[in-house]
């Protein structure tokens, strides 16, 4: 197990010899049986389809295997890499204008992720990792991205204090690259959020 | 002994509400505002109010055996509600307060529902699912803060069930009428579920709901709306808890009256090992016991207002008020 969290629980395992994560969505005996299928079944789709549109635009995610809609299972490749959260902990060198244009990237083709924290993105040599759609959306609403960005934010000032601020600039920078059209509105979106003070919120699970 | 009187009018009831300095109750008056058709027209509830606000203070008093002299502040709803109603309970409270010469105090509603929450359920640091007709949101202590983790993105959770009961041609307030058609309903219908993070969505279930009146059972529809309604608000509850690591719950607010939703809320607990804390149900809807009890806290803390200074705020957010010190109630 690698994690349980209250939606769903991670399980390292191999399938047909390789490395992989097993993610398992928890029926709920609080709601109707009916309904909790119905949920798990939506939710296991859309995830795995947004990590598809993801990787369509270049935005690397880990590789489905194999899917269970019915039963809420992912199978997808266990990706070896560390994440962006225990490299700003070692005090390492991390390119955080890339991992802005990849953010960027994946908001220009309508997508949020929804859960964006450091332990959800893994550092490849290939380019940043993005895992867990399970709370992603499709939209063009710039709150919605915003909100993404700003959540990205509120986990760096927790993690790095005195750094988040320089470490999200850089990232915004990257961001501007990524998502030309847009990232003027959303940089003031950040803004205005930050003002409202109300979002200690959102990212669910931090594994 | 100090006593504390508040005075509830943020809707359709006014409330008066003594108690004293340990929260013990010693009165508790409401005069509900019914419509004749349709929802709350604020212009005569506050009618309504201004015709029964005397009558309930006196009956308050005589049910506590105190003399307005005997009580040692005076406290109002000062908002979020309809201003028309909050005006009417402000200027009682101010005429009570200027005339006894007590201390007078400005409290929010959504507050002191989660006060009263956490002193009749005895718990002491839950997460709050607050459910009525006007606000459904997840909000917990932390510090001395209240903090908003997810809410709706468009109607309120009684808002939406007193919209489709009004539809239906169901009588106001509608979640009761709802809720005994759904004991007779057994047909899950394809309506909308809307979560998004910890926030919901509650328009796209109504109007599918609206859309069925007519075509299939109109129990079928109100246990339908119940269940995934009342789902998704068990879901984004769990979700704060399961971020804060809290494995306290209650429910606060008019919905809270509704035996599924509580079901679910607690059925949700047990599952993760938590604890949902019930309280006498009513307590959940508009009393000025709550507000007398927030008011009770506040004094202590020497939060009064000025007679000038004592607008109504009708948009009034939780997160911009501050929390008394929390108090073991266990």
């Amino acid at each position: 197990m690698i994690y349980l969290g209250a939606e769903a629980e991670l399980i390292h395992g191999i399938w047909a010899s390789k490395d992989v994560v097993v993610k398992r969505r928890i029926s709920k005996g609080y709601r109707m049986k009916e309904l909790d299928l119905r949920i798990i079944w939506s939710r296991t789709l859309k995830e795995t389809s947004l990590m598809h549109d993801a990787k369509k635009i270049g935005v690397l995610t880990p590789t489905v295997y194999h899917l269970n809609p019915k039963m809420g299972i992912i199978v997808m490749s266990f990706e070896n890499f560390p994440t962006l959260r225990n490299t700003m902990l070692e005090g390492k060198e991390v390119d955080l204008k890339a991992l802005g244009r990849t953010i960027g990237t994946l908001h220009a083709a309508g997508l949020v992720h929804g859960d964006l924290t450091p332990s959800n993105i893994l550092l490849s040599p290939g380019g940043p990792i993005l895992l867990d759609f399970g709370l992603g959306e499709r939209t063009k609403e710039e709150e919605m991205f915003a909100e993404d960005l700003y959540l990205l934010k509120r986990s760096l000032d927790e993690l790095l204090d005195g750094h988040a601020e320089t470490a999200f600039r850089k990232i915004l920078e990257g961001y501007s690259v990524g998502f030309v059209a847009k990232h003027e509105k959303i940089k003031a979106k950040i803004e205005e959020i930050s003002k409202r003070g109300r979002y200690i919120r959102r990212g669910v699970h931090h594994v | 002994m100090s006593f504390t009187l508040g005075i509830e009018s943020t809707h359709h009831v006014f409330g008066v509400g003594v108690v004293d300095e340990n929260g013990k109750v010693l009165a508790d008056v409401r005069k509900t505002f019914v419509p004749k058709t349709g929802g709350v027209h604020p212009r005569e509830a506050s009618k309504f109010f201004a015709a029964r606000s005397s009558e309930a203070v006196l009956e308050a008093l005589e049910s506590a055996g105190l003399r307005l002299g005997d009580v040692s502040c005076i406290a109002f709803a000062r908002g979020p509600g309809l201003g028309p109603c909050l005006r009417v309970g402000a200027t009682v409270a101010r005429t009570l307060a200027a005339i006894s010469k007590k201390d007078l105090i400005g409290v929010n509603h959504a507050a002191a529902h989660l006060e009263i929450a956490k002193k009749m359920s005895g718990a002491f640091d839950p997460v709050v699912l607050y459910v009525s007709g006007g606000n459904t949101q997840v909000i917990t202590w932390v510090g001395d803060r209240y903090v908003v983790m997810g809410e709706t993105e468009d109607i309120a959770v009684g808002n939406m069930l007193d919209s489709f009961a009004k539809s239906a041609g169901l009588e106001f307030p509608g979640g009761p009428r709802i809720e005994d058609l759904a004991r007779k309903g057994k047909r899950l219908l394809e309506i909308p579920y809307s979560v998004k993070g910890m926030n919901v969505s509650m328009s796209g279930t109504l109007t599918k709901a609206e859309k069925l009146i007519g075509k299939v059972p109109l129990e079928d529809i109100a246990f339908s709306l119940q269940e995934i309604a009342f789902s998704m608000l068990t879901e984004v509850t769990e979700r704060a808890m399961a971020y804060l690591g809290k494995d306290e719950a209650i429910v606060a607010g008019g919905v809270g009256l509704n035996v599924r939703l509580r079901d679910m809320v607690k059925k949700m607990c047990e599952e993760r090992g938590g604890k949902f804390l019930d309280y006498e149900p009513k307590y959940y809807g508009d009393n000025g016991v709550m507000i007398a009890w927030l008011g009770s806290l506040l004094a202590r803390e020497g939060d009064r207002l000025n007679l000038l200074e004592s607008t109504v705020i009708p948009k009034w957010r939780i997160e911009d008020v501050k929390a008394p010190p929390r108090l073991n109630y266990k």
